[in-house]
């Protein structure tokens, strides 16, 4: 027996998982990195370069490139049934 | 002396050889088998003779699509346990900094053999065995256009994998290669001090040259079938998404394989002729771009068709049909376009023309396009979906998650002043197994089971496949990402020793790999386990397709071939398939 779950509720755990992976793997960039520079969040924030600061901008900015089309997910599924007519 | 020898042995070759010739032609009359009939729907499953032969026999001479899909599965996976092996030993070498278990020379051996084994023997072939066994039924041919070709491009692969290991045989004075899967030059010229002038490395080209040409046979084989058998019922506009894959694939093979098979060439003779393609005064360079005008389609020689079968795969447990199915089609013929525009972006360092350069960026950057409509549609067609978290579904879930981590990093690579600084670091290995194995080996994965009922006509344990899903998502993820610092931390490929500083991350790599080991016996114990043992399967719709009118041709022919079985009369317990009845989970 496979029970079956909600599409909606399953994605954003997807899409929080790896979020977190990219917030984890700044924090671990820090680590290995010898002196790296400041990262600048979204080509214009200066963050610090500690593993708070590249945990920040990992998740940020994965959370921000993979939000999009997640956004534009929820809408086309809102508004379009199909598009193959 | 010598000579005398070689000839005799050769005449005892040839002795052998008209031998077991003659001793097939003894136990089978060719002439009569051979198929008018098979896979159709609604078609009838005859041959020319009443029956296949038993035994050996039947897939010594078999021309069968479904008997030779089967045969490019055997063949597949045996070479996935030989390069997983192959990798297990790497990765418990890279567990101490120093030369401890294997000698660095062994160690270059079996990194270029992994190579090769899993892109030439694992992921080409069992793309093959699917394709086999289900483009047939799925598109309702009677069987492949020219099957007798099909076989002949079968049984090129287990010479070609003789000829690729050759150097780990023992055989008087023959070494491994050692030049890496990509065979550079000038090192794979065999020029300078070093061994790779050894018979070893021409075997493994020929090998190489082999395997090729059975790629080529196949893929003009499926072009012609898709064009030309399909059932009437089959026309291009409800062509089924992994056939659409396997088209497109097929047109890169023929374009792109035999490039490959001719710089082969071309490199044999500068080793055994003494002409300067590439040494002698030739360009070590031409070789990389012959190489990558192959070596780039190659990649998506091997994603496109695991695209596909996810995107047959996971609207089935998502309970709809593929959302933007067009689309997906659209972004398949794309990619295959660009994909043969992206080769020199594996050459940013090599000091070519910036010019130059600065198209193929672009263009590798253009192709994540497509890419990112094909994870959209998947996306979609998950987020308006109820999910079965069935073994096939989690491991296409876990193709999808895989594959944008290996898409995201690939993006920064294809930008030249990131490819400068992680030029040949572990960064680009750990991007890479996320697509080779953490994608497409996980399509795969979900295929074999998605179908595990149609092939065996049992069922396997859902609960050792499920573990078998967590081992190897922990597991690769663990690795790769693992690969991924190591290479932001500076630390070059290909190598058996290492600063100390790197030593906690590899040895976090290999406990990853092992990981994936121990999932590994799980699978091969499950399948073999449940193909012996398993509980026969009671319904044709094991997965329940039929009710959200998912149901495609291949499990229609499942249930006519069950319906038209002269059962042995035996009992059965009543089995209860991976997703077989459905919960609704109130939430």
């Amino acid at each position: 027996m496979t029970r079956s779950r909600r599409g909606p509720r399953f994605v954003l755990v997807l899409y929080t998982g790896l979020v977190a992976l990219s917030g984890l793997l700044g924090v671990l960039f820090s680590l290995v990195v010898a002196d790296p520079e400041p990262p600048r969040l979204l080509f214009f924030l200066a963050l610090p370069p500690t593993p708070i600061g590249f945990a920040v901008y990992g998740a940020v900015s994965i959370g921000f490139v993979l939000g999009l089309p997640l956004a534009g997910v929820v809408y086309v599924s809102r508004r379009i049934e199909s598009v193959d007519g | 002396m010598e000579i005398t020898e070689q000839i005799a042995l050769t005449v005892l070759m040839g002795l052998f050889l008209v031998g077991i010739a003659a001793w097939l032609a003894r136990v089978e009359n060719w002439r009569t088998y051979s198929p008018v009939g098979g896979g159709a729907t609604g078609g009838e499953a005859a041959y020319g003779s009443e029956e296949k032969p038993s035994g050996l026999i039947r897939w010594l001479t078999t021309v069968d699509h479904k008997d030779i899909g089967m045969l490019y599965g055997a063949f597949a996976i045996f070479a996935f346990v030989a390069g997983g092996l192959m990798v297990i030993v790497m990765r418990a070498e890279l567990m101490d900094p120093g030369m401890t278990l294997i000698s660095n020379t062994f160690y270059n051996s079996l990194l270029t053999s992994h190579g090769i084994t899993m892109l030439f023997l694992f992921a080409t072939p069992i793309i093959g065995a699917f394709a086999n066994y289900f483009i047939p039924l799925l598109i309702g041919a009677d069987d492949m256009a020219f099957p007798r070709i099909n076989a002949i491009a079968f049984w090129l692969l287990p010479p070609g994998a003789l000829l690729i290991w050759a150097g780990f045989l023992p055989i008087p004075e023959v070494i491994p290669a050692q030049t890496g899967w990509t065979m550079y030059t000038p090192l794979s010229a065999g020029v300078g001090s070093g061994n790779q002038a050894n018979a070893g490395v021409d075997l493994m080209l020929l090998g190489l040259h082999l395997t090729g040409v059975s790629a080529t046979m196949g893929a003009i084989n499926f072009v012609a079938t898709i064009f030309t058998e399909r059932g009437e019922n089959v026309s291009w506009a409800n062509l089924d998404i992994f056939s659409w894959t396997m088209l497109t694939q097929s047109g890169l093979i023929i374009f792109a394989f035999p490039l490959l098979g001719s710089a082969i060439v071309m490199l044999l003779l500068d080793r055994n002729l003494g002409t300067a393609f590439f040494v002698n005064g030739g360009s070590p360079i031409l070789w990389q771009h012959l190489f990558w005008f192959f070596g780039h389609p190659e990649v998506y020689i091997i994603v496109l068709p695991p695209m596909g079968l996810v995107s047959l795969i996971l609207p089935r447990f998502s309970g709809r049909r593929l959302f933007g199915f067009k689309f997906v089609v659209y972004s398949t013929l794309a990619i295959g376009v660009l994909s043969f525009g992206v080769w020199a972006h594996h050459m940013f360092a090599t000091g070519i023309d910036p010019r130059l350069r600065a198209s193929f960026m672009a263009i590798s950057l253009a192709i994540a396009i497509p890419s990112a409509v094909k994870t959209f549609n998947w996306i979609t067609t998950m987020w308006n979906g109820r999910l079965r978290l069935t073994a096939p579904m989690l491991f296409s879930i876990g193709f999808v998650q895989n594959f944008i981590i290996g898409g995201v990093t690939g993006v920064f690579l294809a930008s030249i002043p990131i490819d400068l600084l992680l030029h040949d670091t572990y960064y680009v290995v750990g991007h890479f197994h996320y697509i080779v194995m953490g994608a497409i080996t996980f399509a795969g994965m979900a295929g074999l089971y998605y179908w595990f009922p149609l092939f065996t006509g049992r069922m396997y344990q859902r609960r050792l496949a499920k573990i078998h899903f967590w081992l190897w998502l922990v597991g690769s993820n663990v690795t790769f990402l693992a690969m991924v610092l190591l290479g932001y931390g500076g630390m070059p490929r290909r190598y058996a020793t290492y600063l100390p500083q790197f030593a906690t991350l590899h040895q976090i790599a290999s406990l990853g790999a092992f990981v994936m080991l121990a999932g590994g016996l799980v699978w091969t114990y499950n399948f073999v386990v449940s193909w012996l043992e398993g509980p026969h399967v009671e319904d044709a719709d094991p997965w329940n397709l039929k009710e959200n009118g998912l149901r495609t041709n291949e499990w229609a022919w499942f249930e006519q071939k069950r319906e038209t079985a002269i059962t042995d009369g035996g009992e059965e317990s009543e089995t209860v398939t991976d997703g077989g009845e459905k919960v609704t989970d109130e939430e």
